[in-house]
């Protein structure tokens, strides 16, 4: 490769490097608001189904508090935690009504 | 002509063929159903299933222990861990829950502004109750357990009902359970709402739960014998015999439905309320499953 084609390919890298855009969060408040109320509203119906996990409730009070503090990603992705494990639970209640006779002696 | 009537024919023939058919199904579907629905209220013998279901438990733990005798089963984990149950008979030398007991029989002792007593409700505690809890109601349809007994005493008599867990409330349980010992449990279901009680029992016995995906029954048969962490696992044969229980993590005696909230605690499932419809359910389940047993409350655990 020719000094100037060197120069030019480093050149190229460089700019692009610069001129790319920088990693910013996208997610707005009222997103992560509807996100924690979803993940709350699914916490409440495993709590119905008696199925809640103790550790729902931490992570949406974690998501509140980080939101509070102005932490957009921290909150979002507790919130996004919390709704996969109310989620979850709901699986897990619905499942132990149809199999929970399976392990039974 | 002939084909008009010919056509009339065939379509006479599968109307009803179909209306046959429709009333054939009718009738199997009515017969079905009149068979579904009293075999689920007036064929079924409770008892004969339930009593089933106990034979099958208490095998299962007969034959995963065969050096521990079935009477054995009431002493919880030390009937299986030789090392755990030297400890514990030292231990029993000066009973850590005798305070409990001899508090529980002054509180038992003293009467009601009306006059009347625990005893008045409790007949044939100097022989012992303990054995008969928990026991199905018919006329309020609910599971009874000695703790609820013994606050509908308090308020069959115009007093305040203790707070569940509170110091007198498992004094007075622990007296009686101490008076009751050595009778053997012989709860018996005979009918359909105790059975759908007993039912409730044992779905959340087996169902999994929490964040970490456990059942009673993982811990408690599943892998019953072995070790979680430095403790070995008991098995959930005799769970309820020795209840009250003074736990050294508690520094006090407790119910099983402490027990029950602590277990559920522990797979990060949210707990209960104590005396709670669902633990009521499971106790009357469990101390099902444990006939035969005598009674040896209050215990000691670690």
């Amino acid at each position: 490769m020719k000094p100037i084609q060197t120069l030019t390919f480093f050149a190229l890298v460089f700019l692009a490097l610069v001129l790319a855009p920088s990693k910013s969060y996208s997610e707005n408040s009222s997103d992560i608001i509807k996100t924690i109320s979803q993940a709350e509203n699914l916490r409440l119906e495993a709590s119905k189904l008696g199925f809640e996990w103790t550790t729902t409730r931490i992570l949406l009070a974690d998501a509140q508090k980080a939101l509070k503090a102005g932490n957009k990603e921290k909150a979002n992705q507790l919130a996004k935690r919390a709704f996969n494990e109310a989620e979850s639970a709901i699986k897990q209640a619905k499942f132990a009504q149809q199999h929970w006779n399976k392990s039974a002696l | 002509m002939r084909s008009k009537a010919k056509a009339l024919t065939i379509s006479l023939a599968i109307i009803s063929s179909i209306s046959l058919q429709s009333v054939l199904a009718n009738e199997t579907w009515k017969k079905q159903n009149s068979h579904s629905r009293v075999a689920k209220t007036d064929n079924l013998n409770y008892s004969q299933i339930v009593n089933e279901d106990v034979t099958r438990f208490q095998n299962f733990f007969v034959k995963k222990f065969p050096n521990v005798e079935f009477e054995e089963f009431n002493n919880g984990v030390y009937a299986i861990d030789s090392e755990s149950r030297e400890q514990w008979i030292e231990m029993e030398d000066f009973p850590p829950y005798e305070l409990a007991v001899d508090e529980g029989k002054i509180l038992f002792e003293q009467k009601f502004d009306n006059g009347k007593s625990y005893a008045d409700c409790f007949p044939d505690f100097k022989k012992g109750v303990r054995q008969n809890y928990p026991r199905f109601d018919q006329k309020t349809n609910q599971v009874v357990t000695l703790e609820l007994a013994i606050n509908q005493c308090r308020e069959a008599n115009n007093t305040a009902p203790l707070a569940y867990e509170s110091e007198e409330i498992t004094s007075i349980s622990g007296y009686l359970a101490f008076l009751s010992r050595g009778n053997k449990f012989n709860l018996q279901v005979n009918s359909i709402n105790a059975y759908n009680a007993y039912l409730a029992g044992k779905r959340f016995y087996y169902s999994k739960r929490g964040q970490l995906n456990f059942a009673c029954s993982d811990c408690h048969i599943k892998i019953t014998g072995t070790k979680l962490r430095a403790d070995t696992v008991s098995p959930g044969l005799g769970h309820p015999t020795g209840m009250p229980v003074y736990r050294s993590k508690w520094g006090e005696l407790g119910s099983i439905g402490r027990r029950y909230q602590e277990c559920n605690k522990n797979v990060r499932a949210v707990p209960f309320d104590l005396q709670s419809e669902v633990y009521r359910n499971l106790e009357y389940f469990q101390t099902i499953m444990s006939n035969g047993l005598e009674v040896n409350g209050p215990s000691s655990r670690k």
